[in-house]
């Protein structure tokens, strides 16, 4: 099991550390972990399909990952057409647009997780936010060896370099 | 700039009649996101039978397909957030935006 898992398991026990009075600090670092949770996911496939033929390349790789870059691409390919390399449209599939949505929804949760004290979480909301997770993880196992997944991962690390 | 059109309150009092009663409540508010896209902010207040372990995820898939459909949003410009809340939750809390 990687760190994307680990995270994931941590995010549910956060959320239940101090049930069935969680504390705003437990709701927040729940939301927070779940985020980085799909996040490392992402990153540690492109870190794997792309190796470099060492583990440093890999790391470096992995650090090539931006937050703000994997949102627009999360962004458009939650849409229903990609538009390729060659500029020609492609069909996205449903689980693959479910993942997309989740990182750019999570990536908001979780700035106002940990950057905006005025937002109150509670356990429903953020139980909502664990369970898309959950989901995100099983739509990703459902498509990551489709070869548009790979477009994702590619198009994240481009950037808008493409 | 922020460029999003707001639901009127008709059409959100619309969309939980046809979602009642696991829906009592849904606001909406334009404002920009962390990192600058403009987004759409609904926050959602469920009964608290659908707010149960057993059926959040079924509800909340529904209320975000429901809300697309009805509203005709995008993935994009703006950008759909969705948040949750039971109505006991909101009772307890009483956050103005959510009211």
């Amino acid at each position: 099991m990687g760190v994307a898992h680990d995270l994931l398991q941590q995010a549910f026990h956060l959320a239940s550390y101090n049930a069935p009075s969680p504390t705003q600090s437990d709701l927040r670092r729940a939301v927070s972990t779940a985020y980085y949770a799909l996040f490392h996911l992402l990153v540690e496939e492109g870190g794997t399909r792309w190796l470099g033929g060492s583990q440093s390349a890999q790391t470096g790789l992995q650090r090539a990952f931006d937050h703000g870059a994997m949102k627009q691409t999360s962004v458009r390919f939650a849409e229903a057409i990609w538009t390729d390399w060659h500029g020609a449209p492609q069909a996205v599939p449903p689980a693959l647009r479910q993942v997309a949505k989740r990182f750019v929804d999570l990536q908001e949760d979780r700035h106002l997780a940990d950057y905006d004290n005025h937002e109150q979480w509670t356990d429903t909301d953020v139980q909502a936010v664990l369970r898309s997770v959950e989901r995100a993880f099983r739509d990703w196992d459902s498509i990551r060896t489709d070869p548009i997944a790979g477009n994702y991962l590619l198009a994240m690390i481009l950037g808008k370099r493409r | 700039m922020i460029t999003a059109s707001i639901p009127t309150r008709e059409q959100l009092e619309q969309i939980v009649r046809e979602l009642a009663p696991d829906v009592v409540r849904i606001r909406c508010q334009a404002s920009l996101d962390w990192s600058g896209d403009s987004a759409l902010y609904f926050r959602v207040i469920l009964s608290d039978d659908a707010s149960a372990p057993a059926r959040l995820w079924g509800v909340t898939e529904k209320v975000r397909s429901t809300l697309f459909r009805a509203l005709d949003l995008s993935e994009s410009d703006p950008i759909p957030y969705f948040r949750f809340r039971s109505d006991s939750e909101q009772a307890k809390i009483r956050e103005q935006s959510w009211e």
